[in-house]
């Protein structure tokens, strides 16, 4: 019955450590950054293609509004910029510029949050053969980065406050707790998208016997003409790709949950999708399912990266702390909340840590002054 | 409570997407009215990645027009539209023609999914070529093909005036040595579109 009673009360000593988890704003820096990506590629696109626009999203373009119209009832998917009228289109057109560089600067964050949402929805939607699955990843994400405070660094809104500022969240639990549940939606979003995009693969048999990426890579289309036959002519090179693809996607929702292992998920991205852009040509692409990597990682390793290149770009020795390793979970009973906790924990305690460095440091300053 | 209902519902949003990629089965009949409602369009996903088989085929969309000149009906010849894309985007990763190879490969790739079964063989690609003589009719991306098509020729014949715009695909197995498979779509002639670049 003690037992029974001791297992209970850890029960809600770890609940209620997820609740105090959710109680203060994660991730500020990673979503401020996440910020400025999307506002990126969408602004990609509006001032990219600013000379083809009534090309791509016109009323008499290459989709032009009668087909829309006729498209809309299956797809479900209205758009601001579709419009019989080309004033009212040249008007969204370049508004919509406005609220991406609006977004990208942080201004009024939330309020220009919601907006974008809408204009980047209406461009993507309003042609969708110029959608790319990171463009579906990107209209997945937004909605839960309207939950999430976007601005609190390298924004107007916080007086661009940089990134190895001082300056700490202060507590207010129901703002907070919206935050944290958008960040865990986008978290999610990633996994998913990994998750399934990993299982559908083991349903193929070029995924299964290692020629799939050759024979992507052998199509004009996402061919390189230097770098793509040294995987397309070579069968052992196209296996390993082949294998690790399917590895990479299949592990990656789980790793990247995991403080030890998520740098292992973000640089394999990095590669895998710097490998898409370039051997494929799909850039944009590229950049939209690499840039959700930005929030996997808690502020204070921003912070530790910042410093250190500050002591590389300075030329001194390491004053800063070795980083800590992050705290383990024995294991991930307790849920993912767990994981993130236990490693934003570690972050609070090396900054502690390298707060209580600084001042000795400055102590000794003192001192020996 | 608020703190423990509220993650429990976005697992469950995510166990709904989950289980609507994996196996809409699983959702009770009765239940996926709603959940369609709910998912479609903002969290609607399935994301078949080159999965489970990558489409290994390099298509190719030729357009022509017909013009008169000294009172004669001609055709231009044949113009590629996808090779001086590709062509483009694999010298610079970062050209902004990147976006208009997008919509004309997959515009060119979805016309031959669109025809189903009947693209497997000549006879049905006739057929096909019949049911889609009047442009409404035609299914959306062959739409964007032929509009593509016609700024093409604009471009490439700017002292021409096109009455007429035919557009003819072709797709092509990539082996790795084997026998090529190749087959063709002759789109039927349209009026000229008049596209706003």
């Amino acid at each position: 019955m003690s037992g029974l009673a001791q297992a209970a009360a850890v029960a809600v000593g770890r609940l209620d450590g997820a609740v105090a988890l959710l109680t203060v704003e994660r991730r500020l820096v990673g979503l401020a950054l996440l910020r400025i990506a999307c506002a990126g590629v969408v602004l990609c696109y509006l001032l990219g293609q600013w000379p083809n626009r009534h090309l791509l999203w016109g009323p008499s373009g290459a989709h032009p509004i009668w087909l829309f119209e006729r498209e809309l009832l299956s797809t479900q998917a209205p758009s601001l910029l579709a419009t019989s009228s080309p004033l009212a289109f040249e008007l969204v057109y370049h508004l919509s510029i406005v609220v991406g560089l609006l977004c990208l600067i942080g201004w009024r964050a939330r309020l220009v949050g919601i907006t974008f949402f809408a204009v980047a929805w209406s461009l993507l939607h309003r042609n969708v053969l110029v959608m790319t699955g990171g463009d579906s990843l990107l209209l997945l994400i937004l909605p839960w980065l309207l939950l999430t405070n976007t601005s609190a660094y390298l924004s107007v809104d916080s007086g661009w406050r940089g990134i190895s500022s001082d300056w700490r969240p202060a507590p207010r639990p129901w703002r907070a707790l919206l935050h944290n549940l958008g960040l865990f939606g986008m978290v999610l979003q990633l996994s998913t998208m990994y998750l399934f995009a990993g299982l559908h693969k083991l349903f193929g048999a070029p995924w299964l016997d290692g020629s799939a990426a050759g024979a992507v890579l052998r199509t004009e289309r996402f061919s390189h003409p230097l770098l793509g036959p040294l995987i397309s002519q070579h069968a052992i090179v196209s296996q390993i790709v082949t294998a690790w693809t399917v590895v990479f996607e299949l592990t990656s929702p789980l790793l990247l949950w995991l403080p030890a292992t998520r740098w292992l998920v973000a640089t394999q991205s990095v590669l895998f999708h710097g490998g898409i852009a370039i051997m494929m040509g799909l850039a944009t692409f590229a950049v939209e399912a690499t840039m959700l990597q930005l929030v996997v990682f808690p502020d204070a390793s921003y912070r530790r990266l910042i410093a250190r290149l500050r002591i590389v770009g300075t030329g001194q020795k390491s004053a800063a702390p070795s980083p800590s390793r992050p705290a383990r979970s024995s294991s991930i009973n307790g849920g993912l909340a767990r994981a993130v906790y236990n490693s934003d924990q570690s972050a609070r305690n090396t900054e502690r840590e390298h707060g209580q460095q600084e001042a000795r440091h400055r102590g000794h300053e003192r001192g020996s002054g | 409570m608020a703190a423990v209902v509220l993650p429990a519902l976005v697992l469950a949003h995510f166990g709904l997407i989950a289980a609507t990629i994996a196996n809409p089965a699983l959702i009770p009949e009765i239940a996926r009215p709603a959940v369609e409602r709910y998912l479609v369009p903002i969290f609607v996903q399935d994301w078949r990645l080159f999965a489970p088989r990558p489409d290994a085929h390099d298509y190719a969309v030729y357009a022509r027009g017909e013009y008169v000149e000294e009172g004669v009906r001609r055709w231009t010849p044949w113009l590629d539209l996808l090779d001086p894309l590709i062509v483009t985007v694999q010298a610079n990763r970062l050209s902004p023609d990147g976006v208009r190879l997008e919509v004309t490969h997959k515009a060119a790739l979805l016309t031959f999914w669109s025809g189903g079964p009947f693209m497997q063989v000549p006879s049905g690609r006739a057929v096909l070529a019949e049911r889609w003589a009047q442009v409404e009719r035609q299914p959306m991306s062959a739409v964007v093909l032929s509009r593509l098509a016609a700024v093409a020729l604009a471009d490439a014949h700017p002292r021409h005036t096109f009455d007429t715009l035919q557009v003819l695909l072709t797709s092509r197995t990539v082996g790795d040595g084997g026998p090529e498979d190749v087959s063709a779509l002759l789109l039927p002639a349209i009026p000229f579109p008049e596209v706003v670049r």
